[in-house]
């Protein structure tokens, strides 16, 4: 399926975490400013096995968020080995869907592209977020 | 002995709660997740749609196949757990109850309610579910079918018994088939998985 496939992985993520997070946060409406925002969706990443996501200096307009590990990463490198191109399409999509709810936009508002990949053996992942 | 189901679910809820500290879930001898079904049944049926109604047979093939695949290395790795050794295996009696074991394990992982209607050893397992996640979000999001949706535990269900009556692992997967003939997703009250030996 190529690109297709990817895109597929990408929005689902995006679409499932969009409505979990926006339901999660509407339970817990104490957690008004971005700051707690991104560290519950940092807390929720983290309990849910996903691994851990390190917002750095995200803002609406974007920036850069930190995987120093992943569950997809150690799931795809013990089965396939090292990749030579990057890999983690689930966690795009779900950098994504998340910030679009933290930031009160529309799903599909931001692009994230994955800049170094640990199934490439970057040291970690590295996720570029941008406005569509 | 008998297989303690409710144990061993409480078993698994309980250390599912274990996170280390990178934020993996290493728990049964295999790196648990949660996420939404949501997400799942959208890879499935997207996926279905995306490839077209002329290969549906092949869409449905790949994604059973990927299901039983996945389904073996998952319980293989369960079955060769500490949790397995210290909870699970004392319970087991007979080969047989293995497959019990393993239908506890995946009730904890959400996957469905699964009840062993019926196993014939190396021949026949009958495996009932009245609340398959597939199913469910089928029936939300797409409407009534037109055929099963149940792949991933039709793939599981192969699994179980590729794990206890194939050739040893890592050489029996898909010796075992599973056909879904009553699908919630189509109007039937409860998904019924029969896995009979594969003719290839």
């Amino acid at each position: 399926m190529g690109e297709e496939g990817i895109l597929l992985i990408y929005q689902s993520a995006e679409a499932a975490i969009y409505n979990d997070l926006t339901a999660l946060l509407g339970q817990y409406r104490e957690l008004r400013t971005v700051k707690s925002k991104l560290e519950m969706a940092s807390i929720v990443y983290q309990n849910c096995g996903l691994g851990i996501i390190h917002p750095q200096q995200v803002r609406s307009s974007g920036g850069y968020i930190i995987s120093p590990s992943s569950h997809h990463v150690t799931g795809w490198l013990a089965k396939h080995g090292k990749r030579d191109t990057p890999g983690c399409h689930f966690p795009r999509g779900w950098i994504a869907g998340a910030l679009a709810v933290i930031y009160s936009k529309p799903i599909g508002h931001y692009k994230v592209a994955e800049k170094k990949c640990k199934m490439m053996r970057d040291e970690e992942c590295v996720f570029y977020v941008e406005e569509c | 002995m008998a297989i303690d189901s409710t144990k061993i679910i409480h078993a698994v809820m309980e250390g599912s709660r274990v996170r280390e500290s990178k934020g993996i879930m290493p728990h049964f001898g295999v790196y648990l997740s949660l996420f939404s079904v949501q997400y799942y049944n959208r890879l499935s049926f997207d996926f279905e749609k995306i490839i077209g109604p002329h290969r549906a047979a092949e869409a449905q093939s790949l994604l059973i196949k990927a299901a039983q695949e996945c389904g073996y290395a998952t319980f293989q790795g369960i079955r060769n757990s500490w949790e397995w050794e210290e909870i699970i295996k004392p319970m087991i009696v007979k080969k047989e109850d293995q497959i019990m074991g393993f239908a506890a394990v995946a009730m904890a992982f959400s996957w469905g309610d699964l009840k062993v209607e019926a196993l014939v050893p190396n021949e026949r397992l009958v495996i009932r579910v009245s609340d398959s996640y597939e199913a469910s979000g089928y029936l939300k999001d797409y409407g009534r079918a037109a055929s099963a949706k149940c792949y991933m535990l039709r793939g599981v269900a192969g699994a179980f018994m590729d794990l206890v009556y194939g050739e040893a692992y890592p050489e029996g997967c898909f010796s075992f088939v599973a056909k879904e003939p009553l699908c919630r997703a189509k109007g039937d009250s409860y998904c019924e998985f029969i896995a009979r030996k594969s003719p290839y």
